[in-house]
Formats: structure tokens, sequence, C-alpha cells
């Protein structure tokens, strides 16, 4: 059974990855915010009976995932648990492999993940419906394993990794939208006449 | 298109009409998606990753997969985040330490 007096020092240096996933899935940082705190209260009372030895992270992970569903989801206006259409295995791969722009020496995919911005890779997130985007969030943001994410989010594994992977899939195809729009890419991923054309990344003062 | 080694006769024709073309005997082009998932389960493992890179075998197309899907977990990982506001944890402390207070009954006094 664990003390009381050792959650502070042992819970908040979690803090920014909770507020984080928290801003994900809220859209909103008041809101993050006070998810957060929520969090911690629940975590404070209920520490007595966290295992000692298991894992902390996934056990405050689990309360904030908890406490999303129970007051912010359901209140958010028009949700509803949405399905993903299946998207080809390895989409990124298969738009973007082996194209290498040689710009500033580094590889064509490395230059488009630069050159998308932080806000566009968060936007793209964000659009995720929600069962998809809690999925990816603690998987590809925060690490968590399969199993940890099953018991977090209190679903099947086979879940998880079906909802990982259309997710997964949804956000590269999303994010390879922005950088089509912005004109990163030669051959919009949304022309049908160039789908199976591989696009081309553009390279500094327009070499591409 | 790589050639496959000999002993891979057998597999030629299978192989040849796989998306990403030839590959080795102990592996399967489109076996790679669920590999490459493996792989990146969780934190990803350098050590599985060398596995999963060794069971490609001679399919560049594959690895070439995994790498892009390793850099795209490194742009979600290091770029999808945020930091708390500073005021968030001073809130937090003060309203754990209200809980305190709360619980602290007449006979504690």
């Amino acid at each position: 059974m664990a003390d009381q007096a050792e959650f502070e020092p042992m819970a908040m240096p979690f803090m920014d990855q909770l507020y984080s996933h928290a801003l994900r899935l809220t859209k909103n940082s008041t809101d993050a915010e006070d998810l957060v705190q929520e969090t911690y209260l629940k975590g404070y009372r209920a520490f007595s009976s966290f295992e000692e030895g298991t894992n902390l992270r996934a056990w405050l992970f689990r309360i904030l995932t908890n406490n999303f569903i129970n007051s912010y989801r359901k209140k958010q206006r028009g949700f509803e648990e949405e399905d993903l259409d299946e998207i080809e295995d390895m989409y990124l791969y298969r738009r973007l492999g082996g194209i290498h722009s040689g710009t500033l020496g580094m590889s064509a995919e490395d230059e488009l993940f630069e050159r998308l911005t932080e806000d566009e890779i968060k936007d793209a997130v964000e659009t995720l419906p929600t069962q998809y985007r809690e999925v990816v969030l603690l998987a590809d943001v925060q690490g968590f394993s399969y199993k940890e994410i099953a018991e977090i989010l209190e679903i099947p594994d086979g879940t998880v990794m079906s909802r990982l992977h259309r997710g997964r899939a949804k956000l590269q195809k999303d994010l390879l939208e922005f950088a089509s729009k912005r004109g990163l890419l030669i051959g919009s991923t949304q022309d049908k006449r160039s789908r199976d054309r591989q696009p081309e990344i553009v390279g500094v003062g327009g070499r591409a | 298109m790589i050639d496959l080694p000999e002993k891979n006769d057998g597999l030629g024709q299978k192989y040849s009409e796989m998306p990403h073309g030839a590959s080795s005997d102990a592996h399967k082009c489109e076996d790679s998606a669920l590999l490459i998932t493996q792989a990146l389960e969780g934190v990803p493992n350098p050590q599985l990753i060398q596995a999963v890179r060794s069971h490609f075998g001679s399919c560049m197309q594959c690895l070439n997969a995994l790498d892009l899907e390793i850099r795209f977990k490194l742009a979600m990982a290091q770029r999808a985040t945020d930091k708390a506001p500073p005021s968030l944890q001073l809130r937090i402390s003060e309203s754990l330490q209200r809980i305190d207070l709360k619980d602290i009954t007449i006979s504690d006094l």
C-alpha cells in the first residue's frame, strides 16, 4: 500500500506529460489544466489503493482518461464515436518512399517533418476522432505499449492495435495533405489522377 | 528489382507479385506492416528494430518503410507535446494541501 505523503513527489514529475495529453484531448488549455488538477486530486485520494512497484505513470493516465470520459468527452458538442475508413498499409511509405531530394543533406522524409510546423502536427492530431486520438497519443507521443494502453483505456489489445493502425494512417494522410496544401509536395495526395504517382518534396529555393 | 537469391527461386513468382518486390527467404513483404508496428510498440526498442531490419533482409523498400515510420513516431514524440504552465504545479500543490487540511479532524488539533 502506498503512503499518501509520497504522492506529490512521486506524481508531480509526470505533470507535463499529463498536461500535454490533456491538451490534445480537450483542445483547450483551461480544460486541460482543470483535467490535470482533477487527476492529481483523485490520484491523491485513491493513492492508498495504488500498488507500490506498479506503473504510477500508467495509473495516473488511467485516472485522467476516466475523468476525461466522464467530465469532458460526453459534454463535447456533437461528440459521437466515429469510425475511420481503412487506409492501406504503410500509407506514408507508399506516398513518399524512396524519394531523396538531397537538399540540406537530409532525406526527403526528414525535410517533410522539419517543414511541417508544430501547430500543423498538433492540428492534425486534434482532428482525429477521439477514440483514435487517445490511442495514437498514448502510443506515439507518450510511448506506452499496447498492453499498457489496453489497461489505461480498459479496451481489448486487439482494439488498441486496430485503432492505432487506422489512427496513425489517417494522421499520416492528413499530414501529407497539409504538406501538399502548403506546396511542400509536388503531386497532391488528394488528386486522383496522381494517386499512384509518388509526390516529390520541394527543396530549398524551389528545387525538388 | 533486386535479384532473388538462388534458394528463393521457388518463391520468385510469388514475391514478384508483391508491391515491394523481392525479399529474403525469411520475410514476406505482406507481413512488413505488422512487423513494423510491433517494432515500434511503445518506446522504440533498438534491439527489436535491429532484429526487424535483419529480418527484412534484402528488401530495401521494407527497410525504408520502417525508417519512415520511425521518423514519423519521433516527430510525433518531439513535436506534438506541450509543457504545463508553471502556475499549474503551484495550483495543484495548493489544492493537495487543502485536502490535507480538510482531512484533519478536531481531535487531530
